[in-house]
């Protein structure tokens, strides 16, 4: 039965592989591949059935397990309404229950970062310096977005918005719509078959919209070599290695600071020192979609850095005040400002 | 009250009120013919501009604008109580026209992120956020005007869009951008935007 399975999968895969993109592809590549993908396939809610999830967590599961199984390669373009443009050539290649990501800038100053499992390295070309930054630092922050699907549901709803055809690939258009107005909406264009996600607007709440991520161009199961991209990550010759925050100061917090009231959808996920040598904690609040970074910077002698301040750039939005004689408060997040200013207010010091 | 001349005395009679009963009855009689309610405008607004010079100044144009403004002001939603470190009432005024603009601005962004021009629009690390600074400003700016001097009990609305927004040193919050980008939103729908994003805003590690 299961062989049958997998031959019929095969099979299905190879057609699929030939027939829409139409290009060379490397048969025994695939065929491993395909046996894998199969297996996983099989996890995926309705991904090669037909049938499209209904509800928000549904469609974030889907979204996101597609890229577990799919390597591709591809150019994407991030925008902001302010008209910011930023262009990077990304590589993505799957191996069993891994993935790794590497992506090149193409505007700015040339650096390229890795992402493999919980580690990032950022190459930065000019300086010939390696940052080395472990993405999940701890237990203290499990995995991103571990939400309840039913706290997800309840927090936005999902519109399907028909087909549309990005990157030259046929898409589902759907719309993850706030339920309130303390967070931003979604606009995600998802790969027909895999649910590969093409481009993602970040909208307001009257449609705006405030940032862009998309491909331009995407080649969806390009023999993308796991071990080349390992490799090329691992090899740091000629660049001095720089690791952001030591292990030995990634260490569970205990924030002085905590919410008098929770503010509606966000949990707190955890509390760490943000960088070695600086007194400042980061604490990190989650609704399931979206986060959000307080930082508590103990005032040293030098006395408070500036006034109030606010600042924002596409989706990002950011404020920042004192909280008290000693204590500087920014809180930043993916969210409009209300939302920042109800973290910045609800905040007391935690009496034990 | 056979000549024009006359019927036009008695309409201009009726404009100030000044006529009753049965001369009344005349001279609403006129203002059925079309030429008569033709005077009947003209002569309110003589009536009017006598009463407020202002009004008959430069004509139709201006009369529409403070019409706008005055519009606009009413329909001014009441400040909230972050209004001193938010504009969002008046964003969000600016938001609902611009929603063409945007989408519009998306399609030309992406057709020219194709060309070797968008190296001009490139982001710079710190660059950006004077960038996203001085955007940040100019909004406030634009959506201040309407309310500048007009608005009804809204000081302290005005008070937040003309002072400066004083800015944390940009190499701090470059170190806090990239300390959230990790976790940014977009990621969880598994783009690399998130990251990749903030990583844009990244300088080169303290040194």
């Amino acid at each position: 039965m299961r062989k049958t399975f997998l031959l019929l999968s095969l099979s299905l895969s190879w057609g699929i592989a030939s027939q829409s993109f139409g290009q060379e592809v490397d048969r025994s590549l695939t065929a491993r591949s395909a046996v894998l993908r199969s297996e996983l396939v099989a996890e995926v809610p309705a991904s090669d059935h037909g049938e499209l999830p209904t509800d928000v967590s549904g469609w974030t599961t889907r979204l996101r397990n597609a890229a577990h199984i799919r390597s591709y390669v591809g150019t994407l373009v991030v925008t902001t309404d302010a008209g910011q443009v930023s262009g990077s050539r990304v590589w993505h290649a799957c191996r069993d229950d891994r993935q790794i990501e590497r992506v090149d800038a193409l505007d700015g100053p040339a650096r390229t970062v890795f992402r493999r499992g919980g580690d990032m390295r950022t190459f930065l070309r000019a300086s010939h310096k390696v940052l080395n930054e472990p993405v999940t630092a701890s237990s203290v922050f499990p995995q991103p977005l571990q939400g309840l699907p039913e706290k997800l549901n309840m927090l936005y709803r999902v519109e399907r918005k028909g087909t549309e055809r990005v990157a030259g690939h046929e898409s589902d258009v759907i719309w993850l719509v706030p339920r309130d107005a303390l967070r931003f909406g979604y606009r995600v264009w998802s790969e027909r078959r895999s649910g590969l996600v093409l481009k993602v607007q970040t909208v307001q709440a009257d449609g705006r919209v405030l940032e862009q991520a998309g491909f331009l161009q995407l080649d969806l199961d390009a023999p993308v070599s796991f071990d080349q991209l390992s490799s090329a990550m691992d090899d740091v010759s000629g660049y001095q290695v720089v690791d952001s925050v030591g292990e030995e100061d990634r260490t569970e917090q205990n924030s002085k600071w905590v919410l008098r009231t929770a503010v509606p959808g966000f949990r707190l996920e955890g509390c760490r020192m943000a960088f070695a040598g600086a007194r400042t904690t980061q604490c990190s609040y989650a609704d399931g979609l979206t986060r959000v970074s307080l930082f508590f910077e103990d005032l040293g002698p030098n006395g408070p850095p500036a006034a109030v301040a606010r600042w924002s750039a596409g989706a990002t939005r950011a404020i920042a005040r004192p909280l008290d004689a000693s204590t500087w408060l920014t809180v930043v997040g993916e969210v409009p400002y209300p939302t920042l200013l109800l973290f910045a207010e609800r905040l007391q010091r935690r009496s034990d | 009250m056979n000549t024009q001349y006359g019927q036009n005395e008695w309409l201009s009679a009726m404009a100030d009120g000044e006529l009753q009963g049965v001369e009344l009855d005349k001279a609403l009689a006129l203002c059925e013919r079309e030429e008569e309610r033709g005077a009947w405008h003209t002569y309110h607004l003589i009536g009017d501009v006598m009463r407020s010079p202002e009004l008959g100044r430069s004509g139709d144009t201006s009369r529409l604008l403070q019409g706008v403004r005055l519009a606009m002001d009413l329909a001014a939603p009441p400040a909230t109580s972050y209004v001193l470190e938010s504009n969002v009432a008046p964003d969000a005024a600016l938001a609902a026209p611009a929603a063409n603009d945007s989408i519009f601005r998306w399609k030309m962004a992406a057709g020219f992120a194709s060309l070797a021009a968008v190296a001009a629009l490139a982001w710079g690390p710190l660059a950006d956020l004077r960038t996203g600074e001085a955007q940040g400003a100019q909004l406030a700016m634009r959506s201040s005007v309407p309310l500048d001097g007009k608005a009804a009990g809204d000081t302290r609305v005005l008070q937040a869009s003309a002072s400066p927004q004083v800015m944390i040193r940009d190499a701090r919050l470059d170190e806090l951008l990239a300390a959230h980008k990790q976790f940014s939103g977009v990621n969880a729908l598994q783009m690399p935007a998130g990251f990749l994003r903030n990583a844009t805003f990244e300088t080169a590690p303290q040194q």
